[in-house]
């Protein structure tokens, strides 16, 4: 099958421009998650706010947020988002984000896969010189694949948000240009 | 215009005006430039509800002569968290910025932890700013994220940290898994 739009390709996946048409099935992921550790809890988004979100991130340039749609090369679906948020042009750098909707594409390392391109594209195309991510600390998941993806802890925030009647953290990681190209040659033997 | 319980020794902080579109490279955080027109617009954009609003934006002015000299981006999350960014107009001499920047996280941290009972006070710190952090610090307030070389600075890369302060008297209620 072809890939559409295709931004930056590895092994499994391909990241291209969110598209409208995607609104529709990110608000079916918020509805259907099965999750219940994230910082602000669930919230089942509209196709509307979705759609007004994805608008939005294209009415200027350079943008102060890229996001892309994860999708899978075997048969082109759309298994998630990878972003760059807050994007500082004077200072280069930005926070990144990622969310993968379904339980099938979780676990499976599609996301650190997708996010390794987004590094690709964050330090090699746009040229950022460091990326910052948080972390609320219960998603384990999350920040257990930050590590993995070559990011560092850079510290936390106390008491941040309740979750099971106590206050807990949200935890900080970056990463540098310079980190990621020592890491790159590894993950494009795996992954490219 | 100006608030009587956030005046200091050097400087006070008041609410934005119109008139402050005439100096806005003074108070806007951000380094490009802006025409007093495109300012004022976004001034009048940005209070335009102000019981949604969850981002404030206060001027630091001069006492001596009552010029705009900065300003105090404020950020409420809830009841209980404050984040806190400073901006001081670059044409400040540094150890006039570095006396305004220290009063108005005083300013703030007061106003913000004390009366209005919000425990939790987060203000972002880049490295140079080295009496700055020196007050947070005597103020009660943590380094606890250093993001590195975040920032360009005098052409060299510099880390910028989060200083964070959680009121003692609030610690036991706020328990953390951690503490």
């Amino acid at each position: 099958m072809s890939m559409r739009n295709p931004v930056i390709v590895a092994r499994r996946v391909y990241l291209r421009p969110l598209e409208l048409d995607d609104a529709e099935i990110v608000a079916r992921w918020t509805a259907e998650e099965a999750e219940t550790f994230w910082d602000s809890g669930r919230l089942p988004w509209s196709p509307l706010a979705e759609a007004a979100d994805i608008r939005r991130r294209y009415e200027s340039e350079p943008p102060r947020e890229i996001v892309f749609a994860a999708c899978l090369r075997a048969d082109g679906a759309l298994i998630g988002t990878v972003g760059i948020y807050g994007i500082d042009w004077v200072h280069r750098y930005g926070e990144t984000g990622s969310y993968f909707g379904r339980t099938e594409h979780r676990g499976r390392s599609l996301g650190t896969e997708s996010k390794l391109l987004l590094l690709e594209y964050a330090f090699d195309r746009i040229g950022l010189h460091v990326l910052q991510s948080q972390v609320f600390e219960p998603n384990e998941r999350s920040w257990r694949a930050l590590t993995r993806q070559g990011y560092r802890p850079a510290g936390r925030l106390r008491a941040t948000q309740p979750k099971d009647g106590v206050l807990r953290d949200t935890l900080y990681f970056d990463i540098l240009r310079e980190e990621w190209l020592a890491a790159r040659q590894n993950w494009v033997e795996r992954a490219v | 215009m100006r608030a009587t319980y956030l005046t200091g020794e050097h400087i006070y902080l008041r609410a934005m005006t119109k008139a402050d579109a005439a100096v806005a490279m003074a108070w806007r955080q951000s380094p490009f430039p802006t025409s007093q027109a495109q300012a004022e617009k976004q001034l009048e954009e940005a209070h335009q509800n102000l019981w949604q609003t969850r981002q404030f934006l206060f001027a630091i002015c001069r006492r001596s002569d009552d010029e705009v000299v900065g300003s105090v981006k404020l950020g409420v999350w809830g009841p209980l968290r404050a984040f806190i960014q400073f901006k001081i107009a670059d044409w400040i001499p540094a150890p006039e910025a570095a006396t305004f920047s220290r009063e108005a996280l005083r300013l703030t941290l007061k106003w913000q932890a004390g009366e209005n009972e919000r425990p939790i006070v987060v203000v972002v710190i880049p490295a140079w700013e080295s009496e700055l952090m020196a007050e947070a610090e005597t103020l009660g307030m943590e380094r606890m994220v250093r993001f590195r070389q975040h920032l360009l600075h005098n052409g060299e890369r510099h880390d910028m940290y989060l200083y964070q302060f959680i009121r003692p008297d609030w610690l036991p209620r706020l328990t953390n898994v951690h503490a």
